[in-house]
């Protein structure tokens, strides 16, 4: 197990007061795993993230739970042990690559730095490592692109080298947060396939947060559906998507244009995503939910096995395994 | 059906000092009355400047452009053709409401292009009510500041601010993008039911290939500011003939079986392709010599037109 987080609770204390962004997440990614968290904005995906970089701002607090890294609690640790962490042991990649790059250092420069520091090797070895790591990322022409700033390369190029740049330390674990979201269809694929590609040569595992299925389907091995800061369903991706097990994840699958038929309309979720500042009592989704029982407005479903590999949290699936 | 806006030969360039860009290039594309018609490409291949034409906020640098048979654009003024006749609604709803303005004057305010009489006619609260009731938006919202409102909810008052002036022909610049999947099946529902209601034409540009199949009936497809594709949705969907086409539907992370075999650009060209060589020419995996010369856009059917060699 290279991640473990139990029943975790992020709140954030803002003018109005607290708000429980996370409640009660668990998850769990073995070595050389490629896990996907979808949910939609707000849905707690990316708080996940940042808790376990320790990367959550000061009006954060994490009231409950607990996140082991390769047997080492990481909310134990102080900010320069984590500092001495990020990076090296677990590699991150954002959604905007221009904003993660330094904009005036050489993209060579940038990364024999990175590698400079994590092993500890000379300025030309360094150099050296950094042309191969950009080899790695099928740059073509590595020589030439190491010279070169940030603002003179495509998006997909720019990403390629934040990848670069993650898998640097090596890490035995990549935190990727919509990593593919701004770019276009055709780079995107590419940019996915030299993730999936990392993860297979080195057996780095992957938490890769999205909101698009479509990416889940083609990349990860389990998938984790989040809604409203609750995890609603987990499973391998090709069974959850095939035969969803909670209602949001089916709703959601049929809110996609991908299969639809355009003379009819669109099988749109009715509602929106609660406040988290008023979440309702019970479960969150019941509002928005075509199978909503009584009980469901009245008390929250807890995540459990519905099948071998599938948890969910819904009522419906209670004492069906 | 009649035509409704014909695009020929358009060119557009921007220029920055002695350097120009030519952001679209050669374009031709009728748009019918009552028809949706989905533009898509990468960013940068010209889209949204094709869009910004019909809206009068970029001056084509040559070719012309007719709407319901009378030029938009003549000696460099944009011509419109009635008040409120086109409309449009952006991608981010955020920057496109102004913060300070409550609902009401955000939506009611392209009736100022209007005559007076006009004005009061299309702004009465009956009208402005049972629009924002339309468009799934509760009466009392009026007072309201954009803030307030979720992104799915700030959309519906940009599609309302559209629809104020009775149009009939609206360019949707990527009006989903910016939405959760959940919220962007309700948004695609509206805007398809408003356009059979109201009997509106749309130019629906997106980068979403689900989207713009489920939303149109022709499709044009760009790349670096030419047209290299055109034709009725379901036909590009099937039989795409482009090659850049044929790998951007290969590209599609669909949760769903693929069909066809898999297709991606080629490594950058070895050769130095010149200004005379198709667009696509440096990433193309079917290149040729012949390619060094730009194929014309050529009909395949009456419908169905590419530019590629591969086609002649």
């Amino acid at each position: 197990m290279v991640l473990e987080m139990k029943d975790l609770c992020v709140d954030f204390t803002g003018m109005r007061g607290k708000v429980r962004a996370l409640r009660n997440v668990s998850l769990s990614i073995e070595k050389g795993e490629v896990l996907g968290v979808v949910g939609e904005s707000g849905s707690g995906k990316s708080v996940t993230a940042l808790s376990i970089l320790g990367l959550l701002g000061s009006n954060a607090t994490i009231s409950n739970g607990e996140i082991s890294y390769l047997g080492q609690n990481l909310l134990r640790l102080g900010p320069k042990e984590m500092q001495s962490l990020r990076g090296k042991k677990i590699g991150m990649v954002f959604q905007e690559p221009m904003t993660a790059l330094h904009p005036t250092m050489k993209v060579g420069s940038q990364l024999a730095e990175v590698i400079k520091r994590h092993r500890g090797l000379s300025k030309k070895q360094a150099h050296k490592l950094a042309v191969e790591a950009l080899k790695e990322v099928h740059i073509h022409d590595p020589e030439l692109v190491a010279k070169k700033y940030p603002f003179e390369l495509s998006g997909g190029m720019r990403q390629r080298i934040v990848i670069a740049l993650a898998m640097s330390a090596p890490p035995d674990l990549l935190i990727a947060d919509e990593p593919t979201t701004a770019l276009d269809v055709t780079i995107q694929k590419e940019i996915l396939q030299l993730i999936k590609e990392l993860n297979d040569k080195r057996g780095t595992s992957v938490l890769l947060i999205t909101h698009d299925l479509g990416v889940v389907s083609s990349v990860c091995d389990r998938v984790m559906v989040m809604y409203a800061g609750e995890v609603v369903e987990e499973g391998k991706t090709e069974e959850v998507l095939n035969a969803p097990s909670h209602p949001y994840t089916e709703a959601l699958l049929h809110a996609l244009p991908d299969l639809a038929d355009p003379e009819e309309p669109l099988k749109a979720i009715p509602g929106e995503v609660p406040d988290l500042q008023n979440r309702p009592a019970g479960c969150a989704f019941a509002s928005r939910c075509p199978k909503a029982m009584d009980i469901c407005g009245v008390s929250v479903p807890a995540l459990e096995p519905v099948s071998k590999n599938r948890s969910a949290a819904c009522w419906l699936r209670r004492d069906t395994y | 059906m009649s035509t409704l806006i014909d695009f020929h030969s358009v060119d557009k360039s921007f220029y920055k000092g002695k350097e120009s860009v030519k952001a679209v290039i050669g374009a031709n594309l009728t748009v019918k009355k009552g028809s949706v018609v989905g533009l898509v490409g990468e960013s940068g291949s010209g889209k949204s400047t094709l869009g910004k034409m019909l809206i009068g906020l970029e001056m084509p640098s040559e070719g012309s452009i007719q709407y319901a048979g009378a030029p938009l654009w003549k000696n460099k003024k944009f011509i419109r053709p009635r008040p409120g006749e086109i409309q449009s609604v952006f991608q981010d709803p955020q920057s496109s409401l102004d913060p300070r303005m409550r609902v009401k004057e955000i939506i009611l305010e392209p009736l100022f292009a209007l005559g007076t009489r006009e004005r009061k006619e299309k702004g009465s609260r009956e009208r402005l009510t049972s629009l924002m009731k339309r468009v799934g938006l509760k009466a009392e919202h009026l007072d309201r500041y954009p803030h307030e409102f979720s992104g799915g909810q700030r959309q519906r008052i940009a599609i309302a601010r559209a629809l104020i002036t009775d149009p009939s022909f609206i360019v949707l610049d990527e009006p989903t993008s910016a939405l959760d999947v959940s919220v962007q099946a309700q948004v695609l529902n509206l805007l398809k039911e408003l356009k059979n209601e109201r009997n509106l034409t749309y130019l629906f540009i997106s980068h979403n290939m689900s989207v713009i199949r489920y939303m149109c009936d022709v499709i044009a497809v760009m790349y670096k500011g030419r047209i290299v594709e055109s034709g009725p949705a379901r036909k590009l969907f099937e039989s795409p003939r482009h090659p850049y086409t044929k790998i951007l539907l290969s590209s599609l992370p669909s949760i769903f079986e693929k069909k066809g075999p898999a297709l991606s650009f080629a490594p950058p060209a070895e050769v130095d392709s010149g200004e005379e060589a198709c667009g696509f020419f440096e990433r193309c995996p079917f290149r040729m010599e012949a390619c060094l010369k730009a194929p014309a856009f050529e009909s395949i059917t009456e419908e169905h037109g590419v530019a590629c060699h591969l086609e002649g």
